[in-house]
């Protein structure tokens, strides 16, 4: 008998010893896919449109049998370890582990990718029959398989790992999550000890970047990740972890002591990287949990509580996994040293984090690491997003974009002298009694390093510290950020411009000429706005540019202030007027709001409809909540309280008062010939006489 | 040959074996005795390859053994609790090591099978022990090795069997030099099949013997001497290692050349004298107890 020919057959035997699983993939995969297929195309054409989507990558069904299916495969094929039994019977057999493992690992993928071919080859042939077969059917559906294959080795491999680890079926449960979670568990408590006792810490220090730099410690990221966004670049990596698994999954196979059958871990070098890494991870947790019922209402006190609970939280992960460990809950304080060294490690770890003592609001990063910056000051230019135009490989489109993540500010020299005023502000704020003294405003910032890492912090500034502020502001990487949509939308894609001046409003449609050359206005008018006229005056208009690509439609609204001359002019040669040349008739009704804040203006819901006017989509709900908060106003002195107010442009996406206070005036204009009513809202000095309404 | 030197094996610091060097020569059988916990099954998996020893070597015909499938090729191995494939039947059995043993015997396997009466087609999981332990004995004869390792497989079969499976062993030895190591707690079920007995005990070799030898070189002499002077000037020059008294009737362990003692004793012209044979476990009771054990306390 050839090795080959042996080989085989012990293929065909160990397939033979799995054909359970072997008929569960057949019936999950290749039943119900083809069946919904063959549904949809015999439905009505919506469905027909929705037939990629069945074969795509983000299809949850294929993530969930490939993962169950990598579960029971792994088990089926080796979980044969788990018992003394069953390693007498094969490992005295003639066959080295290395093929033994070979064939095991390439059975349970043959049971995995046959069934998933077979279903892919008939699903192709029923939409075929149908009519409906194209590219774009086997472009997403053979994407979905390269995804979800992968994605399978991946999380197949890991199990195989988990097993051989382990030494029976429980503890194998237990390892698998400890290879699956341990890496999101470190990064996520680490994130909310940092959201609990730093001052700076930033909601943008997502879990998702650290799990991301430590993807190569999160097999199940890779198949996460690649789900969602099923990159290339992601997908070799996740090959190159495969493989990596792989050599320490047969390595482990190749030197697992056969005696390790039935045991908690079947090699005992393992079980202190299990036991301390859980312990101090409980202790930390549990540590955290005590803070956040005790320690965090009393502040500046010693954090008696949340050591006690990390304490408590390492004794009992140590007494669980001892007692795992020895099939006996009398052994639960065995290995006191490692017990006492994992809360030392835990106790020490809390209180760094409570104390800062590794200066983490007070880093700033030394201006020669620092590659570029992104600022957010909220409420000087919106709450956080941005509008561009982003083309992608297979898509185009208005996005909105989150600004830290999209602003790139590489002039160093002139953004640190901000920073540092940043970090200076911070430390004062927290330091005067933890308490908001003055218009404090926040400050959102993502340092990008050199060394390819970013980190995000949130500060506190006194005011908007306009010396140090203008000079970032006024940069040309800043404004492009800012006013991405300006800056890159296509002037072809342009389909209506409406400018609007309070109930003056007007859409027009342009040549392409005209539309190129309202945008490269726009462009050096905006980048001309300085930080002072920005802050201490309101747009004297604003300007709506509806959008359409790929038959979706968007609008970027852009305010107008007094020095865009040029912008205004050529609005005005086009019919706009920023006259106030409204007629009160009578039939309008108004709502007073004393004394706001501002913050609001951007709250008001609706749409552009083509003929330039705004549409409420508020509803009742939203009229009903202003009317409780509003000053009721007689009707008699609605027009008087209206000519008081001034005809500006609140529609300004992103304006905000800066803490300035006005009165605000809501005016409801009902629109001839249908029930319902234009909405116009306006600013009131608060100096304004209004001594007539109490009259 | 398989030869084992120096083997210690610990279980999560339990002393398993203690530096048991052994050899076993082929064509023999060999039976390897002890209490519970010897070390009898841990030496068996050793020499199958199953687990690997903390120290010393074992090898079969000079080859290292474990994770060497040309020395395991040699070897099959039966386990005191054997594993039977999931729903297997025993012809699934015979293709699954007819797919490892390349000198797997499948038609005498099926011909054996149905000469003690065992369905074919039915899984073993619904056999009696003893139906187990019968495909476990024909599955290791017919798979063609050298050796056969067998921990505590007689125990359980009946008479009848026990005699099947003794001609079957027979049968194979004189054919084709098949050389059983049978590992058994119970000296008795042993004596009558083994050519070569090792006793361990405590997970040490405490002796092994060929039993041939021992049962010609002890001997068991039963006296009636006229005086005690007789008796002295009898057994003077003899290797006496036990001896019993029951009134007049005298009764010696003698190491020796049987013929030269009773030439001895009979020139010595007792009242009376007979040589008698030894039962295995006479034999190991006597070499025991000059090695300073009890050996009612070590074996049943």
């Amino acid at each position: 008998m050839t090795s080959r020919s042996s080989f085989f057959k012990l293929m065909w035997e160990d397939l033979r010893q799995r054909l359970w699983t072997i008929v569960l993939a057949f019936v999950v995969f290749v039943l119900p896919v083809p069946i919904i297929i063959a549904m949809m195309v015999t439905s009505d054409d919506s469905s027909v449109r929705d037939l990629p989507q069945m074969l795509q990558a983000q299809n949850v069904w294929f993530v969930i049998v490939t993962v169950t299916g990598a579960l029971i495969c792994a088990v089926s094929g080796f979980g044969y370890l788990f018992s003394k039994k069953k390693v007498d019977f094969f490992h005295a057999l003639p066959v080295k582990r290395t093929r033994s493992f070979l064939i095991r690992y390439l059975n349970g993928v043959l049971i995995y990718l046959v069934p998933y071919l077979v279903m892919l080859l008939v699903s192709f042939l029923i939409i075929a029959v149908s009519g409906n077969f194209d590219t774009e059917v086997l472009c997403t559906a053979m994407q979905g398989f390269v995804v979800h294959f992968l994605g399978y080795l991946i999380v197949y491999t890991t199990f195989i790992l988990c097993v051989v680890a382990a030494g029976n079926l429980v503890v194998f449960f237990a390892v698998s999550g400890w290879c699956f979670g341990i890496t999101a568990i470190t990064v996520y408590l680490y994130n909310a000890f940092e959201s609990a006792f730093f001052d700076t810490y930033s909601y943008y220090s997502d879990v998702y970047s650290r799990l991301h730099a430590l993807r190569f410690l999160s097999p199940g990221y890779f198949y996460v990740n690649t789900v969602i966004h099923p990159e290339t670049s992601m997908l070799l990596q996740e090959l190159l972890c495969t493989a990596i698994l792989f050599a320490v999954a047969l390595l482990l196979y190749r030197i697992r002591p056969s005696e390790g059958a039935g045991k908690a871990i079947a090699f005992p070098e393992l079980k202190p990287v299990f036991r301390v890494s859980a312990v101090v991870l409980s202790g930390s947790c549990i540590g955290l949990l005590f803070y956040y019922m005790a320690d965090s209402y009393r502040e500046g006190q010693l954090p008696g509580w949340m050591i006690f609970g990390t304490i408590l939280g390492v004794l009992l992960g140590h007494m669980f996994i001892e007692s795992v460990y020895h099939y006996d809950i009398r052994k639960c304080f065995a290995h006191k040293l490692s017990m006492f060294v994992c809360t030392a490690v835990s106790v020490t770890f809390v209180l760094l984090m409570r104390y800062d003592v590794v200066g983490y609001d007070r880093y700033l990063p030394d201006r020669k690491k620092l590659a570029s910056v992104a600022i957010d000051v909220t409420g000087l230019d919106g709450y956080g997003n941005i509008l561009k135009y982003v083309e992608q490989k297979d898509d185009k489109g208005i996005e909105n974009i989150s600004k830290i993540h999209e602003m790139s500010l590489t002039e160093i020299e002139t953004v640190y002298p901000y920073l540092e005023t940043l970090v200076k502000d911070t430390e004062e704020y927290w330091d005067s009694t933890r308490k908001v003294h003055g218009n404090w405003l926040t400050v959102e910032v993502a340092y990008r390093l050199k060394n390819g890492k970013t980190v995000y912090r949130m500060y506190r500034s006194a005011g908007l510290r306009e010396e140090v502020l203008a000079p970032v502001y006024e940069s040309p990487e800043y404004k492009q950020c800012q006013y991405a949509g300006v800056y890159t939308i296509p002037a072809e894609t342009l389909q209506t411009v409406t400018a609007k001046y309070a109930m003056n409003q007007i859409a027009m449609r342009m040549s392409l000429e005209e539309k190129e050359e309202l945008l490269e206005i726009l462009q050096r008018e905006v980048g001309r706005l300085t930080l002072e006229e920005k802050t201490k005056n309101v747009p004297v208009a604003s300007l709506t540019m509806s959008v359409v690509i790929a038959s979706r439609r968007s609008t970027v609204d852009v305010p107008l202030y007094a020095s865009y001359t040029e912008t205004l002019q050529f609005l005005e040669a086009r019919g706009f007027s920023t006259e106030k040349n409204y007629e009160w008739t009578g039939d309008e009704t108004m709502s007073l709001f004393w004394n706001y804040s501002g913050e609001d203006t951007n709250s008001v819901e609706g749409y552009y409809s083509d003929d330039g006017s705004f549409r409420m989509t508020g509803g009742s709900n939203y009229d009903a909540d202003y009317n409780r908060e509003g000053l009721e106003v007689k009707p008699e002195d609605w027009q008087a309280v209206y000519e008081l107010c001034d005809w500006e442009a609140l529609w300004d996406y992103g304006y905000t008062s800066m803490g300035k206070e006005y009165h605000r005036v809501v005016l409801d204009i009902p629109v001839p010939g249908y029930n319902s009513y234009e909405r116009y809202i306006f600013r009131l000095d608060k100096n304004a006489d209004l001594s007539f309404l109490f009259d | 040959m398989i030869k084992a030197e120096n083997i210690t094996k610990r279980f999560d610091g339990i002393l398993a074996t203690d530096r048991v060097s052994v050899e076993i020569k082929e064509g023999l059988v060999f039976g390897m005795v002890g209490t519970n916990g010897a070390g009898k099954s841990t030496l068996l998996r050793m020499m199958a390859g199953v687990l690997k020893a903390d120290e010393g070597t074992i090898t079969i015909d000079d080859r290292p053994v474990y994770e060497n499938p040309a020395a395991k090729r040699d070897v099959f191995y039966i386990s005191d609790d054997a594993y039977y494939l999931n729903n297997g039947t025993p012809v699934d059995m015979a293709d699954y090591y007819g797919a490892v043993y390349a000198g797997f015997h499948r038609k005498r396997y099926l011909e054996l099978l149905d000469q003690l009466g065992l369905p074919l087609c039915r899984k073993v999981s619904t056999f009696s022990k003893g139906m187990k332990k019968q495909v476990s004995i024909l599955l290791g004869v017919c798979a063609g090795t050298k050796y056969l390792l067998c921990d505590e497989t007689f125990d359980g079969l009946d008479p009848v069997m026990r005699q099947a499976v003794k001609s079957i062993f027979a049968k194979e030895i004189t054919e084709r030099g098949l050389t059983p190591v049978l590992a058994s707690h119970n000296l008795r079920e042993l004596e009558d099949i083994c050519d070569h007995i090792g006793l361990l005990h405590k997970g040490g070799v405490l002796l092994s013997r060929d039993l041939e030898e021992m049962r010609t070189g002890i001997h068991k002499l039963q006296c009636v001497f006229e005086d005690e002077e007789q008796a002295s000037r009898v057994l003077l020059g003899l290797e006496v290692i036990a001896k019993e008294r029951r009134g007049r009737l005298q009764t010696f362990t003698v190491r020796g050349v049987r013929e030269e003692i009773e030439a001895r004793v009979a020139a010595a012209e007792p009242v009376f004298f007979e040589m008698l044979p030894l039962t295995l476990e006479e034999i190991f009771i006597s070499e025991t107890e000059v090695a300073g054990y009890d050996f009612k306390k070590l074996i049943l």
